[in-house]
Formats: structure tokens, sequence, C-alpha cells
């Protein structure tokens, strides 16, 4: 479904992606780890038009995505719940979500929030909050609603279990295997390998810019490099 | 005249101007909401607005309600012909290039004006049921007045409820949040921020004209002033809030004319001065302006 090719992204003179490559199909959950700065999130900004190419090639369903705008890729069903929640802090939990459905116009939004609702209630119950005022688990729990919303084929997340306590990372784990289990595919991005890798199908492990290792998930956990760099032995 | 009736007096002077600075200040807020730019050309779109709707009004033999429609009509199409020609294209440079490039505009607008207008003032035709006199309990004001207050309070209410409630002031007020993640969600931004141009240079434009009747007469640099005190208002109020421009419209507006009305006449020579000053305080006491939007936008 998502295919990405030799992706290279620079910063100014700094090269942040090194040829990347990799793939998601349908109703698949693949991970990508590695160690902070190593260009995690930038793949993620990269698949949804919010940083420019280089050099390579993104495609959707044989589509490609270079040189589209963000809310373009969001239209083609790509939703990203971005590294940081970066929910709006001062629009209601309702107005977020709603936002998330924004490009939509099929009027079955009342049934998407329904399904939000059921994989964290929590937000029903906060739905006249300001968003700003949500604990840093809620927020996340938002952002990922959010991008729910606009019922994508493929979601990306940028890291969810940042700055949570193991609880609240475990039950937003439960919901992200809920959602694939409702058949969409999803691109994970984690430091937290352990919990990474024990939900998804595949990984890939990313150092400085590059894909160093690929394969299934029980094959990466353990794999005695992975085991070492990121499982802490 | 009793103190009442005179401090009275000096409160409809005050709405009357504030309900400009007001106008002018909406703008320039959602502008700077959702792109940080300092829009130094506000104030001449309003000069435009006023020139249009001199024209409309004598072409239409009077008809003030037509000739603010049609004033802000055109000043809502040339914000956005701004915004597409001047601002658009340096959309990824520093903040200062498009403050900058913002100035330039202003000249450029304002020697339009002189080429097309000349440089001498003209008389801003005011139809002559718009000044008859009322006295309400010894307080005198004309329809125009009213009218100017009373405009501006539904445009300022009808502003604010769009941008509360419906889907694209949400989607605007998501794009001065977070303007990355606003597009994330489909937003798409540059249509929103062409929005905020359009609805913005239309409040000026109507605010514009309403400059021009209650002062008889229109310049091609009566739009200077005004736009730098909307910035002020603006400041005041908290920039980037649709109620924080307003009230920082009317608190401006009623500092000057209580400056004026209250100090000695030959203060009231130093009333732009004095509008300045207290800028300077507000930002000294309170740089965030009185009605905060909350933390700064992240990335």
């Amino acid at each position: 479904m998502l295919s990405v090719e030799g992706l290279d992204v620079f910063y100014g003179g700094v090269q942040a992606l090194r040829g990347v490559s990799l793939s998601v199909g349908a109703g698949e959950l693949v991970a990508v780890i590695g160690a902070n700065g190593a260009g995690k999130t930038t793949l993620l900004r990269a698949i949804s038009g919010v940083v420019q190419l280089r050099r390579g090639r993104i495609e959707l369903d044989g589509r490609s995505l270079r040189g589209l705008a963000p809310h373009q890729i969001t239209r083609l069903g790509v939703a990203h719940a971005p590294e940081g929640r970066q929910i709006f802090p001062r629009l209601t939990v309702l107005d977020n979500l709603r936002l998330g459905a924004y490009a939509r116009g099929d009027g079955q939004v009342r049934e998407d929030l329904d399904r939000v609702f059921s994989y964290f209630p929590v937000l029903a119950a906060r739905r006249r909050q300001v968003a700003g005022t949500l604990s840093g688990g809620e927020q996340q729990m938002l952002a990922i609603g959010r991008a729910l919303m606009s019922r994508p084929r493929l979601l990306l997340l940028d890291e969810p279990s940042l700055g949570l306590a193991p609880l609240l990372v475990r039950t937003i784990f439960t919901v992200i295997e809920r959602i694939r289990a409702d058949g969409r595919a999803i691109l994970l991005v984690e430091q937290n390998a352990r919990m990474a890798l024990s939900i998804a199908d595949r990984a890939y492990v990313m150092e400085t810019g590059r894909v160093v290792l690929t394969g299934s998930a029980a094959e990466l956990a353990a794999s005695p490099e992975v085991k070492v760099a990121y499982l802490g032995g | 005249m009793s103190l009442v009736t005179y401090l009275l007096q000096q409160v409809v002077n005050g709405l009357t101007l504030g309900s400009i600075y007001a106008l002018t200040a909406i703008g320039l807020s959602i502008v700077y909401g959702i792109l940080r730019l300092i829009n130094f050309a506000h104030g001449d779109v309003l000069m435009v607005g006023a020139y249009v709707a001199l024209g409309l009004l004598g072409a239409s033999g009077g008809n003030l309600w037509g000739a603010l429609l049609g004033a802000a009509a055109a000043a809502g199409l040339l914000g956005v012909v701004i915004e597409r020609v001047a601002y658009r294209p340096i959309r990824r440079a520093p903040e200062v290039a498009a403050l900058i490039t913002s100035l330039a505009v202003s000249i450029l607008l304002q020697n339009a004006a002189i080429m097309i207008f000349t440089a001498h003032p003209r008389t801003f035709p005011v139809p002559a049921w718009l000044t008859q006199l009322h006295a309400v309990g010894g307080v005198l004001f004309n329809t125009l007045t009213l009218i100017t207050v009373v405009t501006a309070a539904v445009l300022m209410v009808g502003i604010h409820l769009f941008v509360a409630r419906a889907k694209a002031g949400i989607a605007m007020q998501a794009c001065a949040q977070n303007l990355v993640v606003a597009e994330m969600m489909g937003i798409d931004s540059g249509r929103i921020i062409m929005l905020a141009f359009a609805v913005g240079s239309a409040l000026a434009a109507v605010a514009g004209a309403m400059l021009g009747a209650q002062y008889g007469r229109i310049d091609p640099f009566i739009g200077f002033l005004p736009g730098l005190k909307a910035f002020v208002a603006a400041v005041i109020g908290g920039i980037g809030s649709v109620p924080g421009a307003v009230l920082g419209g009317y608190a401006l507006g009623f500092a000057e004319i209580l400056f004026v009305g209250l100090l000695p006449p030959e203060l009231s020579g130093y009333r732009d001065a004095f509008v300045f000053f207290l800028l300077i305080l507000v930002l000294v006491a309170r740089p965030q302006g009185l009605l905060a939007t909350g933390g700064e936008r992240e990335a």
C-alpha cells in the first residue's frame, strides 16, 4: 500500500534521511525503531508532505505523493498523529476531533466520533473541555483520535508513548492494536522498541538517517544487535 | 452642560472612535495570528476602502449601504490580491522579509492613490439624513454616529461567531495555533489565509468609509495613523484574538477621547503621542496583551 524508496531529505545542509526505503502492506502494523535523531520523525514528515524530498519516491497504492501538499496527502487517506501530540490547545476536544474530519464531506462524522470515543472513553467525558487542559496521556489519545477522524487507510503514529507512564503506554498500545484489527494500516515510529516490537508485524531499525536492519518484529526482537542497542541487553 | 452629560458625550465619542479602531484591528489581528505578519499595508487598504465608498456614494446618489457593501467587497478582493502577489511568494522567508514587504505594499498603495486621486483631500459627501442630530438626555449624536457604532458592533459579533463556530472559522483558529498540523488535518492553509485577508480587508474598508464620513474628507494618507493605532489596539488587546482586538480598539478609542476631553486643550495636540505612550505602558506591564491567546505557537 505504502512504498517508499531511496528517500533523501536535507534540513539546510544537514542530511536527515539517507536512501531510506520501506513499505507497509494493507492492514499491516509496521514499526520503525531507533534512537533519538535517527530520522524517524523526518521519515513520517516526508510521507505526509511536511518536508520536501531531495531524492526518492513515495507511493500510496501506486500513486506518487511527491510534491503534494500535506492537506492533499491527508485527503488521499494518510493521517498523521505527530510527535509531541500537537493538539490544538485552545480548541475543545470536540473541535479538535472535528478538524480531523475536516476534509470529509460525507456526513458520517457522528459515526467516527462514536468510534473514537469507544477507543478512548475519557475523550467522550471531556468533549467540551479545552484540549490544552488535558493530561499528557489524554492529549496523546486526542492526537490519535483526531488522526482517525479522517478515516485514514494509513495511520502514521509518531512516538505515542513519549513521556507517558507505563500503564498509559499499555492502554494506548492496546488501542493501537484494536485500530489495526479494525483494518487500518499503521506505520508506528517509537523509541520504546520493546512495546513497538511486541505489537508490530514487521519493523525497521534506523540509525543516523539510514535503515540498518529490517525483518519481522519477532526476528528483530530476538536479534542480538537489537537486544543490545534497543532492548537494554 | 452638566459633568455627567459631558462624560456621556465623551462615551459616545469614544465608542465611535473605538468602533473604527476595533474594526481595523480585527484584520491585523487574525492575519498576525496565522502568519505572524504585521501587515503595515492594512491601513492603506482602509484608505482604498474609503475612496471606493466615496465613489459609490457619488455614483449611487447617496446609497450608504450599497457603498459600504461595495467598498467591503472591493477591499476584500484587494486584500486577496495583495496576499497572493506580495506575501505568498515569501511565505517561507524570515518574518522580517514579510514585514518589509508590507511596508512596500503600503507605500505602493499610497502612491497609487496619489496617482489616481491626487494628494489633495476630497470631500466625503455624507447624505443629509446621516447628519441629522439626535439628543438623548442632553447627549448629542447624529445618525451617522449611531450607524457607525451599531454597524461595527453587528459586524464584530458576526465575525466573532464565525471564527468561534463556523467550520472555516475553527479551521482559521487551527491554522493560528499550529499551521503545519492544520495542514495535516486536510485544511488548505492557503485558502484559509486568503479568507483571513479577505475578511480583515473588508472590515477595514467599512472602517475607512466610516472614518471618511466622520471627518468629511479623505486623502491618500488617512490610513496611516488608523492602521498604526489599530496595531496598537490589537497589541493592547492581545494580538491574534478577535475579542482582544475589539477590546483593544474600544479601550484605545476611549483613552484617546478621554485624553482629549479631560485634559487642558493645549495638550490635545499630543493625542497620538499619548496613544503610543499607552502602547509602551501596556507592553511593559502586560506584554502578552489584555486578552492573551495563550502560549506561543510551537514550531
